[in-house]
């Protein structure tokens, strides 16, 4: 792959450490993708002053998991209106071709939504987080 | 006689196979996806560019002329490539998908609500999907053929589905997930026996590249398959069927090319194939076909099949070295699959290990190939690795590919 040795550090730690990840039941919705079998699963917590915090579990590729894990860590401590620009800016990211500049972490996943086999990987977990967002604020 | 001296002269036909990806030499494992294409294809492509680009058919000028004149030469080598009776029974597609889409559409009429249809759980989306599609809008049950521990349709279950309100077979010749190559013969011969007219389908996208075919033995209604899985360009593919057939089914598209006459609000289509290719058709391409036709031809089906007989049994050989690698089935044949191995890592998910794979410069295919339906016979199946090989593919490319699936079953980042 052509990560710079840093990016691939970062990377690498976000799938064998992830953040905020562990074991969720039936209980909590199992979101798949189409393209492939990844699946997550999300559990949103309130934290103080209507701040959050983000845990998953996941099956399915590195990318997938190292996503996963940099949204939860992206999104730790931020309101739920907070979290929902965010995923809105990655999506006009997405859509317009540009590249995410506005978070160093996130930027590391550029090269995954460059691709367009592996964008779906990457992308599943902030699709499923945006929707659990809009049933935690309902 | 296809050997190792032959096929290094082969490579040299093929500009796609010196290419370097990842700094490494390509070794191309994908060839189920698509087929790279020989300098004689290529330049038969930039030939019609360059020297007789026009519009076919009802063209006067020389430049059209020429044009449907190499278009129907390729008809007429495309008939005798499958053993077709008449060039008129090749109607030009844009491929499987469509050709497959054809014949569903056009069978509309024909399936009627207490109607059965068999399909297998084996079947690429484009074959599946139609008929899926219109069972659904026509009430009609649909049988899902299994496969047995082998890879193989299994016949006994299939003899036991046959009964008289079968009205359509619509199966695979080769599995594009496991590389099996079915009885379709026997199974036509035994459907027939109970129904003598009941129309059978079959998808031989898989099969064409590999196998001599010829659609009268095998007896089928229609057949169809793409180019460019055969060395030909993309977005060209064929529709074989039986005369009498083509000739009641009205065709999915109207336009220009298909009108015999006009009077008042009256239309009468012109005669096979012309009534099926509306619309300019994808001259360059089909002509890029013949070329390709051409070019397994002088090889020899024969001799294609041979040497892929020897580097399939190389690469199922080779591939019991790597410990964690799993066949989706493994009781396959070699006699009976053509020199394809799908299968996976234990613990390890195949899109890690194919993009592992890329940065050795090696391309294969993960996923579930479009073969969606295979979940529902078994649903423990993983998302599985398929290597692919063709008479270019080398057994050093195969030993390469092993070292690398060695060294990837040791590598636990694709980052």
């Amino acid at each position: 792959m052509l990560l710079e040795v840093h990016e691939k550090k970062i990377l690498q730690k976000a799938y064998f450490e992830p953040f905020h990840k562990k074991k969720l039941n039936d209980n909590f919705p199992l979101y798949q993708s189409s393209h492939c079998s990844d699946s997550i699963r999300l559990e949103i917590l309130p934290f103080e002053k209507q701040k959050i915090e983000v845990y998953f579990s996941a099956e399915g590729c590195q990318l997938s998991v190292a996503s996963a894990s940099l949204m939860c860590e992206s999104v730790n401590h931020k309101t739920v209106e907070e979290c929902l620009t965010l995923i809105s800016q990655i999506r006009n990211c997405i859509k317009k071709g540009e590249k995410i500049c506005f978070n160093q972490k996130l930027s590391y996943l550029n090269l995954f939504f460059q691709k367009p086999h592996r964008s779906y990987c990457t992308w599943l977990a902030w699709e499923s987080l945006e929707k659990e967002l809009y049933k935690f604020l309902h | 006689m296809l050997d190792e001296k032959t096929v290094s002269e082969i490579r040299k036909d093929f500009p796609a196979l010196s290419l370097k990806v990842q700094n490494k030499p390509l070794i191309y494992f994908d060839n189920a996806a698509t087929t790279h294409k020989p300098w004689s294809v290529i330049k038969k492509v930039e030939e019609f560019y360059t020297s007789y680009n026009a519009n076919v058919h009802s063209g006067l000028h020389t430049l059209s002329e020429k044009a449907t004149f190499a278009l129907n030469q390729v008809r007429q080598k495309t008939a005798s490539f499958i053993g077709s009776p008449t060039p008129e029974q090749v109607i030009f597609t844009s491929g499987a998908t469509e050709s497959s889409n054809i014949i569903a559409s056009s069978l509309t009429s024909y399936l009627q609500e207490d109607d059965e249809i068999i399909l297998s759980y084996l079947e690429h989306n484009s074959q599946s999907l139609p008929w899926i599609h219109l069972a659904q809008q026509k009430k009609i049950k649909t049988h899902f053929l299994t496969f047995d521990e082998n890879g193989l349709f299994d016949i006994s279950i299939f003899e036991k589905t046959l009964n008289s309100k079968i009205k359509l077979i619509a199966l695979t010749y080769v599995s594009n997930f496991l590389g099996t190559i079915q009885p379709i013969k026997t199974i036509v011969l035994k459907a027939k026996k109970v129904n003598p007219n009941v129309i059978i389908v079959i998808d031989a996208a898989q099969a064409i590249p590999y196998l001599p075919i010829d659609v009268q033995e095998l007896g089928v209604d229609f057949l169809f398959f793409s180019a460019h899985k055969m060395l030909g360009p993309n977005g060209v593919g064929i529709l074989w069927g039986k005369k009498h057939l083509l000739e009641s089914i009205y065709p999915h598209k109207l336009g220009g090319g298909a009108l015999e006459r006009l009077q008042e609000n009256r239309l009468t289509l012109k005669p096979i194939p012309d009534k099926f290719e509306s619309g300019t058709p994808n001259t360059e391409g089909i002509i890029g076909l013949g070329a390709a036709i051409g070019y397994l031809s002088q090889i020899g089906m024969k001799n294609i099949q041979h040497y892929e007989k020897l580097l399939n049994s190389y690469l199922r050989e080779r591939l019991k070295e790597v410990e964690s690698f799993e066949f989706v089935v493994p009781k396959t044949s070699v006699s009976h699959s053509i020199a394809m191995a799908t299968g996976y890592l234990k613990e390890r998910n195949s899109h890690d290990v194919v993009a592992l794979l890329d940065s050795k410069g090696i391309a294969v295919r993960s996923g579930l190939f479009c073969t969606h339906l295979i979940l529902q016979q078994n649903q423990s199946i993983p998302l599985s690795l398929r290597a692919s090989l063709y008479f270019y593919n080398t057994k050093e490319e195969i030993d390469t590919f092993i070292k690398s699936l060695k060294e990837v079953e040791k590598t636990f980042s694709c980052f």
